[in-house]
C-alpha cells in the first residue's frame, strides 16, 4: 500500500490570524511505506490560540520524525503508540498551561493525529477536529468529538441533526492545554485499499455535505489532483460563508501498482 | 475461621464465620459501634447459630494485589507506616493486637490514599505477640519487587531494622516509618539532608530519635547526631541498647575504600552508606551527570537519549514541498516556520553524539546493591515489538470494543482500572472504572479473570461475577470493566 498526502489549509473569510496548524507526510521504511499526519485547531482569546496548536504540531512532527527514523518494522503495538503519544500530550498540555499562566491568558488547541502503514492506522484524537475514513460509498467518521452536543446526542437528549445546527456547537468538553489532565481518545483500525483519510477542522466541515466531499475526492476521471480537489472544497465552503478558519489533510490509500503505473505514464 | 466474600449492591464484603469461637465481646463492641481509622469497618450479624462477622471492603485492594508487580517507595512507606500505626494505637482503643490479622490477603488499601485497613477479628487468639508482626514484615521486605529507577535505601534501611537482633519493637518500626514517609527523598545528584524528626507533641510516649541518614552528604562531614531524650519508653518491649552504638557508627565514613565486591560479602548498613558516599565522590570527579542509565528513560524526553548519529539525515515528504525536508525543520503547509527553541533542539539531538552515555559506564560498575540491572536496553523508541505475522496470531490480546484496540496479554498479571500509577491497561477518562477495577491471570496457557472489590463490577458476557473469583476466561466472551466492553480473544 503506498500513501499520497494532501494538505490545504486557509484562514477564511473573516479571521485575521489562522489558528490552525498541520504537519503531513509521506515516509519510506524497509517494510513499505508509511503516512502521517496531525492537525490542530487553536483557540484562545487575544490571538493566542496559535501558540498552542504550533507548539503541539511541532512536538508531533519531533515525535514522527526520531518514530521514523528508527522505524524497522511497521507492526507496532497499540499500546507502544498511545504510551508515546499521550506522553507528547501530557507533556505540551503541562507547557501550554504553565505558559498560560506566566502570560495571564488562556489558550488551548484541539489535536487530531492519524498514523498508517499498510497494516493499521492509528489515530488519536482530543476536541472537535475529526478524521474520516471516506469512500466512494460513505464518510466514517472515525473519531469522536469531544463537545458538549456530542455529549447530549449521546445521553439521548438531541438528535444528530438538531446537534448539526445547535448553537453551542463548538463548546468543547476536552481541550489540550486547559485543564491539569488530559486525556486522548485512541482509535486503532484496518487500512482499507482505495480509501481516503480525511483529517479536518471544524471550519471545514459545517458547510459542506458528505456527499459533495464523496463527490469532489472521487469524481471526476482522475485528472485533477486531490490539491486541486480540496482547494475546490475549501473555496466552496469559503462561498457559503464560513467564517473560520478551515484546514483539511487527506491521506490516499493506493494499490502499489497502481502508483507505480502512474509513475510510468507520467513519463 | 472460614473466609468468604460477598457482594451486595455496590458493597464487597469479606464474611468472617466465627460460629465455633470464642468471642471477645469488647473487641467486637469497639470495631462494630466505631469507626476506627485503621480498621476494617465491620458488622455482626446472628442468624440461629451461626455468628457472622462482615467487614466492608468495597473498592479496596489486598497487599496481596497492591504489592504485586513494581513497588516504589511511596506505596511501601506508605502501607507500612499504616499498619505500624495500627499496631501501636490498637492498645488505645482496648483491642488486642494479636487479633489484627497480619496477611497480605486480609489487609486492604484504598488506593488513592494508600492507607491501610486491618481486619480485627474479635476472638480469642492465640498470643502471637510482637515477632509475628517482625515477620510479617520482612516477608512482605523479601518478596516484594522494588521500583528500581528509584533509590532503594529505603529498603535496605527497613530490613535492617527488621533484623535486628533483640527484640521488635513497634513504636520503633512506626517512628522509623513516620520519618521516611516524611522525609524528602533522597535524590541521587543532590543527596538530601534527612533531618530527624522532633518528638511530637501531645504524645505521652517519647521515643528515641534515630539520626541515621540514608544518603551521606557528599562533602564527608559527619553529620551531628541528635541528643535524643531518654524518657522512659512506654512499649511493649525493651529496647535494646545496642542499636544506638550501631547508629553513631554509620556517621562515620570509613577510610577504606569499598568496591562492590566487598560490599556484597560484607553488606551491612555502614559499608553500604560508605560505598554511596564514595561513589558520590568519584561521580563529582568523573562528572557523569547522572546515575540513572539513560537507557532507562522510555524515550519520551529528548534530553538524553542514547542514538546513533544519522549519517544522511533521515528526509520526510512534505506535500506542497518540491524537495523533502530533513528532519528537525518544521514544516507547515501554509506559514513560514517559525524558528524557536524546540525546533533547534530536535535538529541537536539529532547532530549531539552520544558523550553522556558513551562516558557514562567507565569501568564504574552501574549496579549498586538494591537496584536491578534492566533487560530491555534496546527499546527506546518502542518501535519493534513483534516480529512476523504469525507471532502476532498466536497472542491471546483483549479487544477494547470502543476503538479496536488490542490489548495483548502478554504477562502474568495483566491489571486494569483508572490508575495509570496501578495498573498495566489504564482507562483514565471512564469514571466509572476503578482504580483497580479487575485483572487477568495468565496460567499455563489459560486465562483467568479477577474482578478486584470494584464498586461498578466486572461481567463476562452480561453476567457479573464475584469478586475474588477466577473465571476462566474462553475464545470470544465479552467481558465489561464496568461500562467499557472488550473481546477476549485466543488469537
Amino acid at each position: 500500500m503506498d500513501f499520497i498526502v494532501t494538505a490545504t489549509t486557509d484562514v477564511g473569510i473573516r479571521k485575521k490570524v489562522n489558528q490552525d496548524r498541520m504537519f503531513a507526510g509521506r515516509m519510506e521504511t524497509p517494510n513499505g511505506a508509511v503516512a502521517f499526519a496531525v492537525l490542530c485547531d487553536g483557540m484562545g482569546g487575544l490571538e493566542k490560540g496559535e501558540i498552542a496548536s504550533s507548539v503541539l504540531v511541532r512536538a508531533f512532527s519531533q515525535w514522527i520524525s526520531k518514530f521514523g527514523e528508527e522505524l524497522n518494522d511497521i507492526a507496532i503495538e497499540d499500546c507502544v503508540i498511545r504510551e508515546q503519544w499521550t506522553a507528547v500530550v501530557e507533556e505540551i498540555n503541562a507547557w501550554i498551561l504553565e505558559y498560560s499562566r506566566e502570560n495571564g491568558c488562556r489558550m488551548g488547541t484541539t489535536v487530531t493525529v492519524l498514523f498508517l502503514t499498510s497494516r493499521r492506522y492509528y489515530l488519536l484524537n482530543i476536541g472537535d477536529t475529526r478524521a474520516y475514513e471516506v469512500s466512494p460509498f460513505g464518510m466514517r467518521q472515525l473519531t469522536v468529538d469531544h463537545t458538549l452536543v456530542q455529549r447530549e446526542v449521546e445521553l439521548g437528549n438531541l438528535t444528530r441533526k438538531q446537534a448539526e445546527s445547535a448553537p453551542m456547537g463548538n463548546v468543547l468538553t476536552r481541550c489540550v492545554g486547559i485543564e491539569a489532565e488530559v486525556y486522548p481518545d485512541l482509535f486503532f483500525g484496518k487500512p482499507k485499499e482505495g480509501a481516503v483519510y480525511l483529517l479536518c477542522s471544524d471550519g471545514f466541515r459545517h458547510r459542506v455535505a458528505e456527499e459533495e466531499i464523496i463527490a469532489q475526492l472521487f469524481g471526476g476521471d482522475g485528472e485533477r489532483c486531490m490539491e486541486s480537489r480540496q482547494e475546490a472544497l475549501v473555496e466552496l465552503v469559503k462561498e457559503r460563508g464560513e467564517t473560520d478558519n478551515i484546514s483539511v489533510i487527506t491521506i490516499q490509500c493506493r494499490d502499489f501498482e497502481e502508483r507505480g503505473n502512474e509513475r510510468f505514464n507520467a513519463q | 475461621m472460614q473466609f468468604t466474600y460477598e457482594n451486595q449492591g455496590t458493597n464487597t464484603y469479606l464474611c468472617c464465620d466465627l460460629t465455633d469461637m470464642e468471642i471477645d465481646t469488647m473487641g467486637l463492641g469497639m470495631i462494630t459501634n466505631n469507626r476506627i481509622p485503621g480498621f476494617v469497618h465491620s458488622i455482626f450479624t446472628q442468624i440461629d447459630d451461626r455468628k457472622l462477622i462482615k467487614y466492608n471492603v468495597s473498592s479496596r485492594v489486598s497487599i496481596k494485589q497492591f504489592f504485586s508487580g513494581q513497588v516504589n517507595r511511596k506505596r511501601l512507606v506508605n502501607v507500612f507506616a499504616g499498619i505500624a500505626e495500627v499496631l501501636t494505637v490498637s492498645e488505645e482503643y482496648m483491642l488486642d493486637m494479636n487479633s489484627i490479622l497480619l496477611d497480605t490477603d486480609y489487609i486492604f488499601i484504598d488506593v488513592t490514599s494508600y492507607s491501610a485497613e486491618v481486619i480485627y477479628v474479635p476472638a480469642v487468639m492465640e498470643n502471637g505477640g510482637n515477632m509475628e508482626a517482625a515477620l510479617f514484615f520482612k516477608n512482605i521486605m523479601f518478596t516484594t519487587q522494588f521500583d528500581s529507577s528509584e533509590n532503594c535505601d529505603y529498603v535496605a534501611e527497613i530490613i535492617n531494622f527488621l533484623n535486628q537482633r533483640g527484640t521488635f519493637s513497634i513504636w520503633q518500626f512506626r517512628q522509623m516509618l513516620d520519618r521516611l514517609k516524611r522525609g524528602p527523598e533522597p535524590e541521587v545528584k543532590a543527596p538530601a539532608v534527612e533531618k530527624p524528626e522532633p518528638v511530637k507533641p501531645g504524645r505521652t510516649a517519647a521515643v528515641r530519635e534515630k539520626p541515621v541518614t540514608s544518603v551521606q552528604e557528599e562533602s564527608g562531614e559527619k553529620k551531628k547526631p541528635e541528643e535524643p531524650d531518654r524518657k522512659p519508653l512506654r512499649e511493649y518491649e525493651i529496647p535494646k541498647t545496642d542499636s544506638g552504638k550501631k547508629e553513631v557508627h554509620a556517621e562515620q565514613a570509613p577510610e577504606k575504600e569499598i568496591s562492590l565486591f566487598y560490599l556484597l560479602q560484607h553488606y551491612n548498613k555502614e559499608n553500604a552508606d560508605a560505598y554511596k558516599a564514595q561513589r558520590e565522590a568519584r561521580k563529582q570527579k568523573t562528572g557523569t551527570s547522572s546515575e540513572k542509565e539513560p537507557k532507562k528513560e522510555k524515550g519520551k524526553k529528548e534530553k538524553t537519549q542514547e542514538k546513533k548519529s544519522p549519517e544522511a539525515p533521515v528526509t520526510f515528504a512534505v506535500p506542497g514541498q518540491q524537495r523533502p525536508l530533513p528532519v528537525g525543520a518544521q514544516a507547515d503547509a501554509a506559514s513560514v516556520p517559525p524558528a524557536s527553541a524546540p525546533v533547534q533542539k530536535a535538529s541537536q539531538a539529532a547532530s549531539a553524539p552520544v558523550n553522556e552515555t558513551a562516558s557514562a559506564p567507565s569501568g564504574q560498575s552501574r549496579s549498586d546493591f538494591g537496584e536491578t540491572e534492566y533487560l530491555n536496553q534496546g527499546n527506546d523508541g518502542g518501535t519493534v515489538l513483534m516480529g512476523t505475522e504469525g507471532t502476532q496470531n498466536m497472542q491471546p490480546y483483549l479487544l477494547r470494543l470502543k476503538n479496536n484496540e488490542r490489548i495483548p496479554l502478554d504477562r502474568e498479571v495483566l491489571r486494569i482500572g483508572r490508575d495509570k500509577e496501578n495498573v498495566d491497561y489504564s482507562i483514565p477518562e471512564n469514571k466509572f472504572v476503578g482504580h483497580n477495577h479487575c485483572h487477568i491471570l495468565a496460567r499455563n496457557g489459560e486465562y483467568f479473570l479477577v474482578d478486584d472489590n470494584s464498586k461498578n463490577h466486572t461481567y463476562v458476557n452480561g453476567t457479573m461475577i464475584q469478586s475474588n473469583v477466577e473465571i476462566k476466561l474462553s475464545h470470544g466472551v465479552i467481558v465489561s470493566v464496568a461500562n467499557e466492553e472488550f473481546e477476549f480473544r485466543l488469537f
